[in-house]
């Protein structure tokens, strides 16, 4: 009884400890929507303790006391400042996948459906690319870039994200879980490769390659570094790039982006869930 | 099989959400579009700067005629105009001949009160003069009654002193003989010194009642001459007498004209100071130029625009109501309370019958590189400024924006003005017409 009485106590204690982590996890979804309808007075006195490095505290009304929409119309309605970006975005966004799903499909199929002489090799190499944080990455690329004539064009963001080898490990992860004996099944119905890798691999793949999208759009829409480093113009900027140009008197109108810019990443999020969840296992499956 | 209608829902929430992305992104542009300023834009031009500037003025005739009015007639009629051209003869005014006619009657009638007045003292002044005459005479002749009868007296002593010294005694005679001679001898010589002494003094007497009698008649001479000479404690002076005399003259002259006064001689009138029905008063009425004399025309400049005429400039002079226009020189600019007097002198010929006239100055600067167009000049109290045209790359691209740039004024009239800064190129894109407000960075677009 005294057993049963401490384990209920404990995970009390539990869901209290995970809560409390949840509610500051989540503090910044509580920020932004009620930052974008709130007066710039009030943003100024609740954050000018850490945005004008000042002592103390920012502090926050979850319920603002001067709402306004003020910066949802400069944001959406005065200026197309912000769609040009949006549009950037999404424009840099859908090409990289598009280049992803063009180049690294195939490439994942090859490795999992062939077996050839180096094959080890090469994959070993497409994870060793893979493991390598950016920053090491960026003179090589930059090299590669400038000697391509790319240098703030746009394609020099999407050419490397393009030939990215994580959605290549992460696609080939999910076209592996095909069972082999479907694959010999199919050829020796007298399907082609071609046929094969259209109508069998695709859609068993499927949950793999829908993974490595959402992953992929998750990276490439908040993508900092990689236009910080090669797009010169702001024109061709993303929006990733167009927040850390406001300061605390344009607080309000950050916030008001901050949404703008969460929207479509809750959407893919909701959409790709279940592969996204699915498609993690799948990194952390023996081959 | 839910799963699938949730992702249905969610992929259509997405989808409205993006095209809703996609409208607002063409209404965020028209608004930003209609918003931004629309500009016309021109290049620096190197120009000079002209200045006019227009100033009425008067004409005038160095040797203008004046006509002299009749002091105290009453103007009947005027008969001229100033601007009006006259010939010889031409009647200018008329007055009125009944009052002329009382006028002079009245002063024909003080004439007459002085003439007798005249005529009385003269008569005084004779007798006076007469009288004084008369008692010189009289004085004169009883002074040499006097001096006669002393002379004789006197001969008559120095005769006993003669006969007396003839009658000396003899050197024996007794002391009482020589005492009585001595005595008789002095006696004779007192006499003859007394009788001389008297002669002496009549004649002193005679000359001082002859130089008093002399200086009375001398007086009464005077005011005999002066009243023959038309003086009179009645008139001040001689000058009052004559214009009397000479005004009814005159006026009886103007009665024969039948109250009709004309010119002397053929000009242009350039002032009348008579109205009909008052009465004239001292000085002159009218005054006109005749053909011979010289016209300059006379205009006052304020200090401000002095500094666009100077001595010996070539100026433009119309004349108001004629399509006469000449070009003419400043001779000379006299400053007069704080404002400046422009003489030009007018040829020959030049401005016949004109009393005013409008002075047109065009002035040219010298080159300046940075002319622009006034409306691309823009101020701010003491400030200039203007806005150049730059393109900038930011989030929307290339886009056109105006910068604002302090800039110092040389000079400017009108429709242009001349500016200098050192930031300043010729090949600059100077915003001249905009149909919004501006603002330094503002982005813009042509029309």
């Amino acid at each position: 009884m005294e057993g049963k009485s401490k384990r209920y106590a404990g995970a009390w204690m539990a869901r209290i400890i995970c809560l409390s982590a949840a509610v500051l996890v989540c503090l910044p979804l509580v920020l932004i929507p009620t930052g974008a309808v709130m007066d710039d007075m009030e943003l100024r006195q609740l954050l000018s303790p850490v945005m004008n490095g000042g002592g103390g505290y920012a502090k926050w009304h979850l319920v603002p006391l001067y709402p306004t929409i003020e910066h949802c119309y400069r944001v959406f309605i005065a200026s197309p400042s912000f769609y040009q970006l949006f549009w950037n975005t999404v424009g840099m966004t859908a090409a990289i996948l598009a280049g992803q799903l063009f180049i690294g499909l195939p490439s994942a199929w090859a490795f999992a459906a062939f077996r050839f002489p180096g094959r080890d090799v090469l994959f070993g190499l497409y994870v060793v690319l893979m493991l390598l944080p950016f920053q090491v990455m960026l003179l090589p690329q930059y090299l590669v870039v400038q000697k391509l004539g790319l240098y703030g064009e746009p394609a020099s963001v999407i050419l490397p994200a393009v030939f990215s080898t994580f959605p290549v490990f992460l696609m080939y992860r999910g076209f592996t879980q095909i069972e082999k004996e479907v694959l010999e099944a199919a050829r020796l119905d007298g399907a082609g490769e071609m046929q094969i890798f259209l109508f069998v691999g695709l859609p068993l793949g499927r949950t793999g390659i829908q993974a490595a999208m959402v992953l992929g759009f998750l990276e490439y829409w908040n993508l900092v570094e990689q236009p910080m480093a090669f797009l010169e113009e702001q024109r061709d900027w993303p929006l990733s790039l167009y927040l850390p140009q406001l300061t605390i008197e344009q607080a309000g109108f950050a916030f008001a982006v901050s949404v703008a810019v969460l929207i479509p990443a809750l959407f893919v999020f909701a959409l790709g869930q279940d592969a996204l969840e699915e498609g993690i296992t799948y990194v952390g499956m023996k081959k | 099989m839910k799963g699938m209608e949730s992702k249905k829902k969610l992929w259509m929430g997405f989808g409205i959400f993006m095209a809703a992305m996609l409208i607002m992104t063409f209404v965020s542009r028209i608004i930003y579009v209609s918003k931004m300023p629309r500009i016309r834009w021109s290049y620096f031009t190197a120009a000079s700067i002209q200045n006019s500037f227009s100033s009425e003025g008067t004409v005038e005739a160095v040797n203008a005629q004046a006509v002299t009015g009749m002091e105290g007639l009453l103007v009947k009629k005027v008969c001229v105009a100033a601007g009006e051209q006259i010939e010889t003869g031409t009647v200018l005014y008329e007055v009125d001949l009944e009052d002329l006619e009382m006028q002079l009657s009245l002063l024909e009638a003080e004439e007459r009160v002085w003439q007798a007045q005249i005529q009385a003292e003269k008569k005084d002044a004779a007798t006076e003069a007469a009288r004084a005459a008369e008692d010189y005479n009289i004085m004169a002749a009883q002074l040499d009654r006097k001096i006669a009868e002393e002379t004789v007296l006197l001969e008559q002593a120095e005769e006993d002193m003669n006969t007396h010294m003839f009658r000396i005694p003899q050197e024996d005679a007794p002391d009482e003989v020589w005492i009585a001679w001595a005595d008789e001898r002095t006696r004779i010589d007192r006499e003859i010194k007394d009788r001389q002494r008297a002669i002496e003094e009549a004649g002193y007497e005679k000359e001082k009642v002859l130089k008093e009698a002399a200086r009375s008649m001398e007086d009464a001479q005077s005011v005999r001459n002066q009243v023959e000479g038309a003086y009179s404690a009645s008139f001040s002076s001689v000058g009052q007498v004559q214009a009397r005399e000479h005004k009814i003259e005159t006026w009886k002259e103007l009665i024969e004209q039948e109250g009709r006064v004309a010119a002397e001689q053929e000009g242009t009138v350039l002032e009348v100071m008579l109205q009909a029905g008052t009465r004239m008063g001292e000085g002159a009425v009218m005054c006109y130029a005749d053909t011979q004399s010289s016209l300059v025309f006379r205009t006052v400049v304020s200090q401000e625009d002095k500094s666009m005429v100077h001595t010996g400039d070539r100026v433009h002079l119309s004349f108001p109501g004629s399509s006469e226009e000449v070009d003419e020189v400043i001779d000379s600019i006299v400053q007069e309370n704080g404002s400046y007097t422009v003489t030009i002198w007018l040829e020959k010929g030049v401005a016949q019958g004109r009393t005013e006239g409008v002075m047109e100055v065009v002035s040219t600067s010298e080159i300046y590189d940075f002319v622009i167009s006034k409306q691309a000049l823009h101020n701010d109290g003491d400030m200039n400024y203007i806005y150049v045209v730059e393109e900038k790359n930011g989030i929307l691209g290339t886009e056109l924006c105006v910068r604002k740039l302090q800039v110092r004024l040389l000079d400017g009239n009108e429709d242009k003005a001349a500016v200098m800064d050192d930031l300043l190129e010729s090949d600059m894109k100077v915003v001249v017409e905009s149909d919004g407000e501006l603002g330094n960075g503002a982005a813009v677009m042509e029309f």
